[in-house]
């Protein structure tokens, strides 16, 4: 049976259903779109998108001054962590973003590890040990990403980010 | 690139909003690649804005996490800012953000894709095709604009035409 009501009188007050707006279709008309965006088409975009990873990756390590200034002033003075976790945040999120495009997916996965748990510490007073996780993420990204290790790490990558994520969780 | 390609895509005008340069530049690249030649780039979310009041689009490609404004924010003004000229204009969230509970805060907020950074040229052009291929309906109701969000379940075939596709010649 439908869930979708048949005729407008079937509607909740209040709600309206307009009929889907198919003007982008008529603007690029009646073409076969397996053709227009034929796997060849599609093969030159993502070798586009494979020629910037380079690009990616070397502003990665511009990114990853700026995350370890933001660790460093966090170390320095935690007393301003209201102010200076969302910087972090950001760094850490950009970073993810950058690195992943650039290939180095285990960077990109502790750089989200860093970046949720600096999530979690947002209006809470941070301890030693909370000082000490960050340091070891940055510690972790900041050796792969400039011994450039792409990929996922493989069996080692996996323990580095089983690892951090136990001590980040506790668990 | 095809002509073909160049031809088909020349009219349509697309918003890409992103506040990081290299992204910008990715993905201007990428749909060039695709046959695009109208693209607009807006650095930050009030750029969007103004680009959106100024000129119409025919598709929106948004990151999220912008410094001035969020994506988020410019896709609740499309949807339902007395001052957006077109509140059912398509927008593809484009972002790093994976956690389910962006993608369900982007559905409610009237989103009708959403991509996670790194995409492939694959995963966007599917974006594409979805919002050319099979526009939804628009619903608007007192707390909610966007892209209609339910799916239709529908009973199986009843009768001669239960179960047809599954149906097998008999062996002979």
């Amino acid at each position: 049976m439908s869930n979708i009501p048949d005729s407008p009188s079937d509607l909740p007050e209040g709600v309206k259903i307009f009929a889907p707006d198919d003007s982008l279709r008529v603007k690029i008309g009646n073409v076969n779109l397996d053709q227009v965006l034929s796997p060849q088409v599609v093969k030159a975009a993502q070798s586009r998108i494979e020629q910037a990873a380079d690009e990616f990756a070397n502003d990665s390590l511009e990114q990853l001054k700026e995350l370890t200034q933001v660790c460093a002033d966090i170390a320095k003075s935690p007393e301003k962590a209201d102010s200076l976790l969302p910087l972090l945040v950001n760094a850490a999120f950009s970073l993810k973003t950058k690195t992943g495009i650039g290939g180095y997916d285990l960077v990109a996965a502790l750089a989200k590890s860093l970046q949720l748990y600096a999530e979690l510490l947002q209006g809470k007073p941070l301890g030693q040990k909370n000082l000490d996780i960050m340091q070891w993420h940055l510690a972790s990204i900041t050796v792969l990403l400039t011994g450039k290790v792409k990929g996922d790490g493989g069996t080692t990558g996996a323990a580095i980010r089983q690892e951090l994520e136990k001590l980040s969780t506790g668990n | 690139m095809s002509l073909q390609t160049f031809s088909h895509f020349l009219n349509i005008q697309v918003l890409i909003a992103d506040d990081e340069r290299m992204i910008q530049r990715l993905v201007y690249d990428v749909l060039t690649q695709l046959g695009f030649r109208n693209i607009t780039v807006a650095s930050s979310g009030r750029q969007a804005i103004e680009h959106l009041k100024r000129q119409p689009f025919d598709f929106v490609i948004t990151d999220w996490r912008m410094k001035d404004m969020e994506g988020i924010d410019i896709i609740r003004f499309v949807r339902s800012s007395p001052e957006s000229p077109n509140p059912r204009i398509p927008i593809i969230m484009l972002t790093g953000n994976t956690e389910a509970h962006y993608v369900f805060t982007a559905r409610d907020a009237g989103v009708n894709e959403y991509l996670i950074k790194p995409f492939t040229a694959e995963q966007l052009v599917r974006r594409i095709r979805a919002i050319i291929e099979k526009p939804k309906a628009f619903v608007e109701a007192p707390a909610y604009k966007g892209p209609d969000r339910r799916h239709r379940a529908e009973d199986p075939p009843q009768g001669n035409d239960r179960r047809r596709s599954k149906r097998r010649s008999p062996p002979k």
